[in-house]
């Protein structure tokens, strides 16, 4: 499956939003995970009948599609966050004020 | 009342940011002492030891792998609480392997997480770990209490599977002719006069130096060791058939003495001391066969013992089950000079 954005990446993401509050990107990376993640285990599906093909490429397709389109969510989401596309920093007018120890 | 330290509780985190926010909703958990580091190099973890502790590790996908400091951790504080929040995906699934095989991560958050649900977890396993920890220094003053070094040495760390052989001597009581007794009586007065035959063999088996292991329906299973083992044990056992009780409801009693196997049996949830081996097996089967009132005791136990009896017990030969050849036995109605401690 192409993709736009690594596992690397997406972790990275997630790791800097932490909490479920304020984790709108973190949130579109966790479903872009869970895609791959159902992706793969389709792939590792015995096909012993016809049927099981189909639903097989179904979901292949299906989740294809769904990954293009939410990794296209994801970089506009960035962008309009004004996140640093190089190093998927996140911008510190995002964060909540850190407590001070 | 016995008091327990509070809990440490360690967050680690390598974002600034993300471990102000641990911080600030982890900072009001009760009974805890914080301790926040951006790295684990610098935790001193043996510094910790004796306390309970709980780790919070939010692992970020560009720092070093943690499972050798997660292993450390069990290893010098294993009654810790790890939990590490991670993200989805890979990272997520590279703990799990880790933990199937070295079982050192107790729970693991994915993120983005609820601060609320984590400190609420937080809360409930904090609460527990004081608990245990409050039992824990219980079970500790109650072990002053154990007669024996040896015993203290088992329960002070109560681990199922933990047994050790010890030379003791062993006793069993049992009633007799029990079911006539329920047949003649109501269940809850015979359950009244059970507890109170009991009670008063417990107290002689204490008074004797002995600890009761288990009752065993009608009776119990007590042992006595040291260098007097047989002699106290055999004043026990006279004690007990001159008691008050003993002569109201009859009980017979039998003694064996050699290396038992005692330890821990049972799981985390459920624990009990129990002592097991050729020599218990011998004073239930002594017990059962001895008639009401009366001490039926392996000669080993009788010549370690060195009585003066009233009258020459009655030598015997007897044969049990499950064991070879017959078992040279004495029979003992009553002991001289059976001194009498105040109770």
């Amino acid at each position: 499956m192409k993709s736009q954005f690594s596992d690397q990446q997406l972790s990275h993401i997630i790791d800097q939003s932490l909490i479920y509050q304020c984790a709108c990107p973190a949130q579109v990376a966790k479903h872009l995970i869970g895609l791959r993640d159902l992706y793969e285990y389709q792939q590792n599906c015995i096909n012993q009948t016809a049927t099981d093909k189909a639903v097989h490429q179904r979901i292949a397709t299906d989740a294809r599609r769904a990954h293009d389109a939410l990794e296209e969510c994801l970089r506009e989401v960035l962008l309009i966050e004004q996140w640093d596309m190089e190093t998927l920093a996140m911008p510190a007018s995002l964060q909540k004020t850190p407590r001070s120890f | 009342m016995t008091s327990v330290p509070p809990v440490d509780l360690l967050i680690v985190d390598s974002g600034a940011y993300t471990r102000s926010l641990l911080l600030e909703r982890l900072s009001q958990m009760a009974d805890c002492t914080l301790h926040v580091h951006d790295s684990w190099t610098d935790i001193q973890l043996a510094a910790m030891q004796g306390n309970s502790c709980v780790l919070v590790l939010n692992h970020h996908v560009n720092d070093a792998p943690p499972f050798e400091f997660l292993q450390q951790v069990k290893k010098v504080l294993p009654q810790s609480l790890v939990v590490v929040i991670s993200s989805p995906g890979a990272p997520h699934r590279a703990l799990e392997l880790c933990n199937k095989d070295q079982a050192c991560i107790d729970m693991i958050f994915d993120k983005p997480i609820d601060l609320e649900h984590l400190g609420g977890y937080l809360s409930e396993r904090i609460t527990l770990l004081r608990q245990q920890q409050l039992l824990n220094q219980e079970h500790l003053d109650l072990l002053r209490f154990l007669p024996t070094a040896a015993l203290r040495r088992i329960f002070s760390q109560p681990v199922p599977g933990k047994a050790e052989l010890f030379d003791m001597t062993v006793m069993f009581t049992d009633i007799r002719d029990s079911t006539q007794l329920i047949v003649q009586e109501s269940a809850r007065n015979y359950f009244a006069k059970l507890n109170r035959v009991l009670a008063s063999q417990a107290r002689l088996i204490r008074l004797y130096e002995g600890m009761v292991v288990k009752t065993t329906g009608d009776g119990l299973l007590a042992v006595f060791e040291g260098g007097a083992r047989c002699h106290m044990a055999l004043k026990c056992a006279s004690a007990i058939q001159s008691s008050i009780e003993a002569r109201s409801t009859p009980v017979g009693i039998g003694l064996s003495d050699g290396l038992v196997l005692t330890g821990i049996l049972g799981t985390t949830e459920h624990l009990h001391f129990d002592v097991i081996g050729a020599h218990v097996h011998l004073a239930a089967r002594l017990c059962s066969k001895a008639a009401a009132g009366e001490i039926l005791a392996t000669r080993d136990v009788s010549s370690k013992a060195r009585f003066e009896f009233d009258s020459q017990p009655l030598q015997d030969s007897i044969v049990v089950r499950g064991f070879d050849a017959a078992v040279p036995c004495i029979h003992i109605k009553k002991l001289r000079n059976t001194y009498e401690k105040s109770i």
